[in-house]
């Protein structure tokens, strides 16, 4: 008999979606039901597996150093020289995920990282300020793409950071080894 | 005519000019110093307000606790030093002039008792001559016990200037981060061109000014600029400036140090100034900025002159003199004397004339030098050639006495007044140019240091560069702007046109670093205000051998207070010079450093305090841990349980009873802190292969092995787990403390030594929960939950990996042993790991299945003999160890050739064995080291050193593992554990490692 | 201080970890014969006043190990490659 097991999130009772108080409107709200992929490319096989990726993505140029892109629900980025971040949420990226997947087979070592990991989305015209408060990336680099991924820290916790959209309302996703919950959680206050 | 407030003569602010000033004269914001209430406006700092007040003695001296007043107007003020707040808000020798005044605000004098004007530690003005610079390297010797005794207590509770308070910081502080092509920092006329410069061109440009209002130098100056008043004219340019969207402009923030690669800290004083009403913000934040060009416009500060009395209230430097009246419309003093060497000061006499004093000019240079006289009004009398060389007066000075430059042998003149504005000249504030190790030089011209040829990167302009006319700060500031900007790539803009400024005479100076102490005391003559140091103290460092400006420094401590020597320094290399007799551009300065200005430690540390110091890591079980009262251990980052003791258990029964507990029935430990790796790709037998000393190419999918790394030394570095999962896939775990060192080594070798090698692998210790179910009835708990698993002996043998379900939860069984009991270890994803562990504990509830910690999970490892952290200390080799056996002679792997090193291969080698005390009850103490005769005590005697301690409930005694010389030959041996440290001899027989179950025969049931 | 990785861009110095000197070849002998050039490549390493070529791992962004130039008089770092680039045996 297959008793149900609970399921225990990260952030269980840790944070409620929430606008900060700063005034500047930024939204936090933690994602649920996320699906995460660390994609490693086979020796010989990183520019076919970039071509891989851009075809999956539907577009010409192969992704950038650091560069995102999104189709189906499917986020993408190449957050190093021959690796690749994905990060799907709910059932309606399952398809996209899916054919990915099917894409890479044979170019790449995929390993999943979904239930490692609890994912924060910031959104609004604060997102930016709540972020500097914890990271020395450079946020506002021109030279980064509009859509980009990266690894870096926040306060010396690990985090992955997203830029998911930068034109009218920023929208970045954190995504954070899940035993740094209750620090990350802390931080944000 | 005199301008001061009508109808106020008797009570407050007696010295408030009726008119002028940028304090908000609509306000009334009260405040207290020492107990008693004062008023002033918004806008004004502690120090104007007190000033205003008429207040002007605000503390007592360091060393011979000598009244002391407000000097300047900037973060260099040396004396008025005052403890603000209450409770645990209490912050002591804040600067009074950079107090902004709020509603509430409690101050305080330090350094003094009873009371600031009777002051009974003054007594160690008399005992001066005992206590002149470095009197604590000659005294306080003898009689050696009366250091402890009494010596040391007395300095301890005399020392020092303000009180800290023992009470927690309930104030919030922030770090942030802030990035731009420009950093200028200082916001006066130079500044303010450069940011606006740079901004035109697009670049982002970051302005940081450390007052509360920008305009820098231009606040205090009674100027016009493009025909409005100077400090009107920087707020437009800073309004114009803010409103920009490429520019982030920081107020009330300094920027105290610069870092290599033009990466740059700052304070923002966030909510200090606020009172109540800045509740729910951080007190103060603390700025990374990351700059790629740096403009420093932080201006320069002045310099007093050095004679008899220097220190006393009611003298203060010119410009800041001047500053008061102009920006802080108050008055310090209504018969005053101007004593200096340049003509800056004359600003500071018309100001004074102009808001109704009277005004006599002592000028150090002869009459056909001096320039700035052309500013003076009609009948303003000036003293040429003539300098002060004696203030008196006690709280404050009464009376300057005048000497002759030519023939300085005695005292010429009288003046009495209420206040001496002195001038010594101006210093370029130059500390962010020379924090990265540039040196400056002498520039005579405005005789003072300034940087040379600039670094790559840094521009410099106005005051900072030694340009001190205003017309040319701007052109100067405007210019490097636009270079800084340009340098970035940003393409030219077309520039606003610059301000015109009305014309000042040119500034001269003629240096003056002191006077003959038969006409101006040199014990009496200060050089550095904060720490007491005289002309004297510094004659007596030359005399002694240190008359090098860094051996002065710090035999007299001159420079060494809160305020850095800010006014100190310059004064103290010229006395030097004349001293030695050497040229003041020979003489260099002492190195700058970060911090600018003092700061507090919860600035420093942010949010990184208390429970949030560094990140904590808890495993998806925590909460099921805390809830059964586990008292948890710190192992790195993560809380691992460490015991779970019942009501009525201490720490020995708590562990003794779960040990017991897994040998007789069974018990479960969270093991989810492992460091878990995962590697797929053909290659990724072959690259673990390279890493471990045994081989896993060949081992069979569906089975576990025990591995053992080591370093390229040769030495033990790491061990754990290796399963194969399938033809390309394997899964290992490694020591929790190992973690991230072995991904690092990992990925190191095969980024750098083996790229050919087709595999690929990263971290999953978060994937995956994981605990270990032990003891003879874990493998009928199991049966009872696991899902799609044979568990049986004959289908799962010891060594293998399945998977299968526990619920509806995806369960990966191992079955290896660490315990040395029939054992499993299973592996959930996370998420399903507080439920999986649930239904397990419930699973095993009739078996009387208990948790158990690390000290339980320690004594069962322990006691069969299995090597852990203290055994892997990294001087230790395979072979010490006892696993010599494991190291392949087939393959290469990292290690292999200096682990034959002769020095790790011969006799003498400690080896791994087991004690057991000779006498049942003694105890063993990790640490202690194993000799053979009694008595024996130090390094070249001891044959080695306990390195796991614990009782063991199977053997009833402690039970210990060493590394003894040549160990595994002496079995039987009687040696002493000794720990001289703490008088500790124990008597022991040298045993194999394991201590129960010697065949293994409990893990394989 | 910041470093340019390669792949990331230019990163604060505390995303990095340094990984030691980087001028030395490691053997591929596979005899004791060899001892001296293991010696050599694990314990003798000059510490040169100026630049200095070392490891330094990006291990709080892409975890690429770089080889660094960089002056030790004066922290200037004059280039930055990936460790895994350029020399190697095909990894690409």
């Amino acid at each position: 008999m297959a008793d149900q097991i609970a399921r225990q999130g990260a952030l269980e009772g840790l944070l409620k979606p929430e606008t900060s108080g700063a005034g500047d409107g930024t939204r936090i709200e933690e994602l649920a039901d996320v699906t995460q992929r660390q994609i490693f490319a086979r020796n010989g096989q990183s520019d076919a597996l970039a071509k891989a990726v851009a075809g999956f993505l539907k577009q010409k140029k192969p992704l950038g150093p650091l560069q995102g892109g999104e189709r189906g629900g499917v986020f993408i980025c190449a957050v190093g020289p021959r690796e690749y971040w994905v990060v799907a949420q709910g059932r309606s990226a399952a398809k996209a995920m899916q054919e990915l997947e099917k894409a890479v087979d044979a170019l790449a070592s995929v390993f999943d990282q979904s239930d490692g990991r609890f994912v924060i989305r910031l959104s609004g015209p604060g997102a930016d300020g709540v972020l500097a408060r914890g990271t020395s990336l450079d946020l506002q680099d021109p030279a980064l793409p509009a859509k980009w991924g990266t690894h870096t820290q926040i306060e010396h916790i690990p985090a992955l950071v997203l830029r998911r959209a930068s034109n009218g309302t920023v929208v970045f996703d954190v995504s954070v080894p899940r035993s740094y919950a209750g620090s990350f959680v802390a931080w944000l206050r | 005519m005199c301008l001061l407030t009508k109808g106020c003569e008797m009570s407050t602010q007696p010295n408030r000019l009726a008119s002028g000033g940028q304090i908000d004269r609509s306000t009334r914001v009260r405040f207290t110093f020492d107990g008693r209430a004062f008023e002033g406006h918004t806008g004004d700092t502690l120090a104007s307000a007190l000033i205003a007040n008429g207040v002007h003695l605000t503390g007592r001296s360091f060393k011979y606790h000598r009244p002391r007043g407000i000097y300047t107007c900037g973060s260099e003020e040396p004396n008025a030093l005052v403890t603000t707040g209450e409770g645990g808000r209490t912050e002591p020798n804040v600067p009074a002039t950079m107090v902004e005044i709020h509603d509430g605000l409690v101050a305080r004098s330090q350094n003094r008792w009873p009371s600031l004007s009777f002051d009974l530690m003054a007594v160690n003005s008399l005992l001066k001559p005992f206590f002149p610079a470095g009197f604590y390297y000659k005294t306080f010797m003898w009689p050696r016990s009366f250091w402890y005794r009494l010596y040391e207590p007395a300095i301890r509770r005399a020392a020092g200037l303000g009180t800290v308070a023992d009470l927690p910081d309930p104030d919030d502080y922030e770090h942030a981060h802030a990035h731009c092509d420009v950093l200028v920092v200082g916001a006066g006329p130079a500044g303010l061109m450069a940011a606006r410069a740079a901004a035109e061109t697009g670049a982002r440009v970051v302005l940081a000014d450390d007052g509360a209002v920008p305009g820098g130098h231009l606040k205090g100056e009674n100027i016009e600029v493009d025909g409005q008043d100077g400090g009107m004219w920087a707020r437009a340019v800073c309004d114009a400036l803010a409103g920009r969207d490429n520019v982030q402009f920081l107020l009330r923030t300094s920027v105290f140090g610069r870092y290599d690669g033009l990466t740059f800290g700052a304070v923002e004083r966030v909510s200090d100034h606020l009172g109540d009403e800045g509740a729910g913000l951080p007190r103060q934040r603390r700025w990374t900025i990351q700059a790629r060009q740096f403009v420093c416009t932080t201006g320069a500060i002045e310099r007093p002159l050095v004679f008899e009395g220097n220190d006393r209230p009611r003298i203060m430097l010119a410009g800041a003199a001047r500053h008061y009246v102009n920006h802080y419309a108050a008055l310090p003093g209504r018969s005053v004397v101007v004593a200096t060497n340049n003509d800056d000061a004359y600003l500071t006499a018309r100001d004074f004339v102009h808001a109704g004093a009277a005004v006599t000019v002592v000028d150090s240079r002869d009459e056909k030098h001096v320039s700035g006289n052309a500013l003076l009004p009609e009948g303003v009398g000036v003293h040429y050639g003539h300098c002060v060389a004696q203030a008196s007066g006690r709280t404050h000075i009464s009376s300057a006495r005048l000497a002759d430059i030519a023939e300085p042998d005695h005292i010429r003149a009288e003046l009495s007044c209420d206040l001496i504005c002195t001038s010594g000249g101006w210093n370029p504030t130059l500390h962010l140019l020379s924090h990265c190790g540039a040196r400056p030089k002498w520039n005579a011209a405005i005789a003072s240091f300034a940087m040379g040829k600039a670094e790559e990167g840094v521009h410099v302009a106005g005051g900072a560069a030694g340009t001190f006319d205003l017309q040319k700060c701007i052109e100067e500031g405007a210019r490097v702007g636009a270079a800084a900007a340009k340098a970035c790539g940003a393409k030219p803009a077309r520039a606003t046109a610059l301000p015109t400024v009305e014309k000042r005479p040119v500034y001269g100076i003629q240096t003056l670093w002191r006077l003959p102490d038969s006409v101006s005391k040199a014990g009496a003559a200060f050089v550095d205000f904060q720490n007491d140091v005289t002309v004297a103290d510094l004659e007596l460092a030359d005399r002694e051998g240190f008359g090098h400006a860094e051996h002065a420094k710090r035999y007299t401590t001159l420079g060494m207070a809160t305020d850095q020597g800010k006014l100190a320094n310059v004064n103290a290399i010229g006395i030097l010079s004349e001293m030695r007799g050497t040229p003041v551009s020979e003489t260099g300065t002492t190195t700058y450093r970060p911090l600018f200005t003092p700061m507090a430690l919860g600035t420093l540390a942010g949010q990184r305090q208390a429970s949030e110091f560094r990140a904590t890591r808890r495993s998806a079980m925590h909460a099921w841990h805390e809830k059964h009262g586990a008292v948890f251990i710190e192992a790195g980052l993560w809380l691992r349980p460490y015991y779970y003791p019942r009501k009525g258990e201490d720490f020995a029964a708590a562990v003794k009873r779960e040990v017991l507990t897994v040998r007789a029935g069974v018990g479960m430990v969270d093991v989810s802190t492992l460091g878990k790796i995962e590697l797929k790709g053909p290659d990724a037998g072959v690259f673990l292969d390279r890493l471990y000393i045994n081989s896993f190419s060949k081992m069979k999918v569906g089975r576990a092995r025990y591995g053992v790394m080591l370093r390229e030394d040769g030495m033990v570095f790491d061990d754990g787990t290796v399963t194969r999962l399938a033809e390309d896939q394997y899964f290992i775990t490694v020591t929790t403390a190992n973690a991230s060192g072995v991904l690092q080594h990992m990925e190191f070798c095969h980024q750098v030594h083996w790229p050919e090698l087709d595999v690929q692998f990263c971290s999953v210790t978060e994937v995956w929960a994981a605990m270990a179910v032990a003891g003879p009835k874990a493998r009928d708990v199991l049966s009872r939950v696991v899902g799609g698993i044979d568990v049986s002996s004959e289908a799962f043998p010891l060594q293998s990996v399945a998977d299968g379900t526990i619920g509806d939860a995806f369960a990966r069984v191992f079955r290896i042993s660490f315990s040395g009991e029939l054992a499993y270890e299973i592996y959930t994803p996370a998420n399903c790991g507080l439920g999986v562990w649930e239904a397990i504990m419930a699973a095993g509830a009739q078996d009387g299945i208990s948790a158990y910690g690390t000290e339980a999970m320690t004594v069962m490892r322990t006691e069969k003999g299995h090597v852990a952290g203290p055994e892997l200390d990294g001087r230790t080799t395979a072979d010490d160890l006892g696993l010599g056996r494991m190291m392949s002679q087939r393959k290469d792997y990292i290690g292999r050739w200096l682990a034959q090193r002769s020095g790790l291969t011969g006799t003498g080698r400690v080896q791994l064995v087991g004690l057991k005390p000779v006498k049942g009850g003694d105890t063993f103490r990790m640490g202690a080291h194993l000799v053979t005769e009694p008595g024996e005590i130090g390094p070249d005697v001891s044959q080695g050193h306990v390195t796991t301690s614990v009782y063991s409930p199977a053997c009833d005694h402690f039970i210990g593992l060493a590394l003894l010389k040549d160990g595994r030959s002496r079995a039987g041996e009687r040696v002493l554990v000794v720990s001289p440290l703490h008088d500790e001899q124990v008597e022991a027989e040298v045993t194999g490692p394991v201590f129960v179950d010697p065949d293994g025969e409990r893990m394989r049931g | 201080m910041q470093i340019h990785c390669p792949w990331c861009g230019p990163r604060s110095l505390d995303e990095f970890e340094y990984g030691g000197d980087a001028s030395k070849t490691r053997p591929s002998g596979k005899t004791q014969e060899n001892m001296e050039a293991w010696v050599d490549y694990v314990f003798l390493h000059d510490n040169p006043a100026g630049r200095h070529r070392e490891y330094w791992q990006h291990v709080g962004g892409c975890r690429s190990w770089l080889i660094v130039t960089r002056d030790t008089r004066t922290h200037e770092i004059s280039k930055v490659e990936l460790a895994c680039a350029s020399s190697r045996k095909g990894a690409k």
